[in-house]
């Protein structure tokens, strides 16, 4: 059987319900530890812009090429529902001027908090899936992402939410992630999260003292720690990324008082005259009784 | 691709037509409430016009899904992180309730075929007050929704109380559409408590925009759109035929009725604008 679009989707309905993801109970995700938690981690110091990951990631998820508007195949810019990795070309006038794009299976993930059907969740592990027997397509996700990663699948198959979800289908299997797999140059690695952070950090170290003084790690700590990490040669904004990426959800709490009080004060603003027009009516009927 | 434009004239339709019901039941019952419960006939009048419009808006919500025949997974589980989920289940108590209101006023109307309901009015004031706490909460929810998201024009905690506010308006002006429309006597109050919900609006749509990235709107692509659909038909235009009225020695259920269908209107508006250029602006 050969891994197309409608054959992955349903792999991914019946992993959810299959052996990997049998003892994975899904999470909420203000939950901040995971058992077993893994990563995979991007070194932008030894990406050399081959896009074998990402190639990889649409042979292995069996993802359709994405056409041109004069109806050619061609290389993806963006994100979408059928490229869920993408090498971009970042800002710096620098030898190594790339970034790997897809989800970061973010710790706090919005698109987790705001998902109203439990669709979208953690597994044990940390990485963050869409159920895609369970999604209802209400776009949510997309709205919530502070990456813009989840985009709704168009045309026949407008749907559900689609994006990277770390090849669980192949982690079953004790396969590495498609794009980790063919990486040709080792810049991207797959492993428990904590050792690839201690790793990152000493290169990071390495990095500085070559003369890289902004290195940096983005996913440390970012929304409570990613399970995409990446080292970066230079600010997170410099590769079109947030600086301090927010959780969707962190003004809700905020947000439902202050409507609240909204609808308060507008009942303080209008009772006045309510009461006035109450008095009114009873001093007219005491007038006619009297 | 971006998502650009995911949520489309369904969500703003689907956002205007819940603030209208919950809006409306809201200030009808604080009338009722601060005049000593006397005034039942403005709550009849709410939930009469606020259950269509609720209904409505939830079937603008179900055909923007992608897969509309899956909705009934909103409906199975609970999650008070996900604003979508709290607002989900707001709405469906918010229906049966006003579902069983109409039922209770029927009964009490002693029409044989409702006679049954009878056994729901010991409930009435339970439900009402349910009611009466869920409405706030419809209204905000429309608000949070949008809120909780990673698009900056939307996150703003005085976006919530912008569409509580605005969301009163357009239910105040629906009942007073209809009760104009069927001849009843609108008391002076009515035209005052609109003025009031106007300029209140007004003053927190300044506060909202000026809290976000709101150059879009006010200057952008979408300026036309805001100076003339918020500012003037949402807001100066219904404000100035109410205030007019006011100053008239006979007020005229006319104008009244005018201005509210501006409100109306306006509040559609309000919500198209804010929902495309939050995304296009994103
Ligand atoms: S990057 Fe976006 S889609 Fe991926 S886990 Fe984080 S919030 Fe969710
Ligand atoms: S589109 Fe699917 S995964 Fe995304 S929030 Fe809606 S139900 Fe959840």
């Amino acid at each position: 059987m050969s891994l197309n679009r409608r054959n992955f989707l349903k792999i991914l309905g019946i992993s959810s319900g299959g052996l990997l993801l049998k003892p994975v109970k899904s999470k909420a995700s203000n939950k901040k530890s995971f058992k077993n938690e893994i990563a995979v981690l991007y070194d932008a110091s030894k990406c050399v812009g081959c896009k074998s990951c990402q190639n990889a990631c649409k042979r292995v998820n069996g993802l359709p090429p994405e056409i041109s508007a004069n109806g050619l195949y061609d290389a993806p810019l963006e994100l979408s529902e059928k490229t869920w990795s993408l090498i971009e070309l970042a800002k710096p006038k620098d030898k190594h001027p790339f970034f790997f794009k897809r989800c970061f299976h973010c710790t706090e993930a919005s698109c987790v908090n705001v998902c109203p059907t439990g669709a979208c969740h953690h597994l044990s592990n940390g990485v963050v899936v869409i159920d895609q027997n369970w999604c209802i397509g209400c776009g949510y996700c997309a709205q919530a992402c502070p990456f813009e990663v989840p985009h709704l699948g168009e045309g026949e198959e407008k749907s559900t939410a689609r994006k990277c979800f770390l090849c669980i289908q192949r982690l079953k299997k004790g396969e590495k992630p498609g794009c980790v797999a063919n990486c040709t140059t080792g810049a991207l690695q797959f492993g428990k999260r904590k050792d690839l952070i201690t790793y990152a950090r000493i290169r990071v170290d390495e990095l500085k003292k070559q003369g890289y003084e902004n290195a940096n790690i983005y996913g440390d700590n970012e929304l409570g720690g990613l399970h995409h990490i990446s080292i970066l040669l230079d600010k997170p904004s410099v590769y079109g990324l947030p600086e301090s990426p927010q959780v969707a959800t962190s003004i809700m709490a905020e947000s439902w008082l202050s409507g609240l009080i909204g609808a308060g004060l507008l009942s303080v603003l209008i009772m006045p005259f309510w009461l006035a027009f109450k008095k009114e009516k009873k001093d007219s009927k005491e007038g006619q009784n009297a | 691709m971006h998502n650009e434009l995911l949520w489309k004239w369904q969500i703003w339709l689907y956002l205007w037509a819940a603030g209208v019901a919950g809006g409306g039941y809201f200030i009808a019952s604080l009338i009722n409430v601060f005049t000593g419960f006397t005034q039942e006939k403005l709550l009849k009048y709410s939930i009469s016009i606020g259950l269509p419009f609720v209904i409505f808006g939830t079937l603008m919500l179900l055909i923007d899904l992608g897969r509309m025949e899956r909705f009934w997974h909103l409906m199975v589980r609970f999650y008070f992180h996900s604003p979508m989920s709290i607002g989900t289940w707001v709405i469906t108590f918010w229906i049966i309730c006003g579902f069983l209101l109409i039922l209770i006023w029927l009964s009490e109307m002693n029409l044989p075929l409702f006679k049954w309901c009878s056994r729901f009015s010991n409930f009435k004031n339970l439900i009402g007050g349910i009611e009466f706490v869920l409405s706030p909460i419809l209204i905000a929810y429309t608000g949070v929704l949008l809120s909780c998201t990673n698009i900056p024009l939307w996150k703003s905690y005085l976006l919530p109380p912008l569409f509580v506010i605005s969301a009163s308006s357009t239910g105040l002006a629906a009942i007073l559409l209809v009760m104009i429309v069927r001849g009843e006597e609108i008391h002076h109050v009515m035209g005052q408590t609109s003025v009031l919900l106007s300029m209140f609006e007004a003053i927190t749509l300044v506060l909202f925009l000026l809290s976000v990235p709101s150059h879009i709107i006010v200057k952008g692509a979408l300026s036309f759109a805001f100076w003339g659909g918020v500012v003037v038909v949402a807001l100066f235009i219904p404000l100035w035929l109410k205030l007019w009225n006011l100053g008239q020695e006979r007020e005229s259920d006319k104008l009244l009725m005018i201005a509210a269908w501006w409100i109306l209107l306006g509040g559609v508006i309000l919500r198209a604008i804010i929902v495309i250029g939050g995304q296009v602006s994103a």
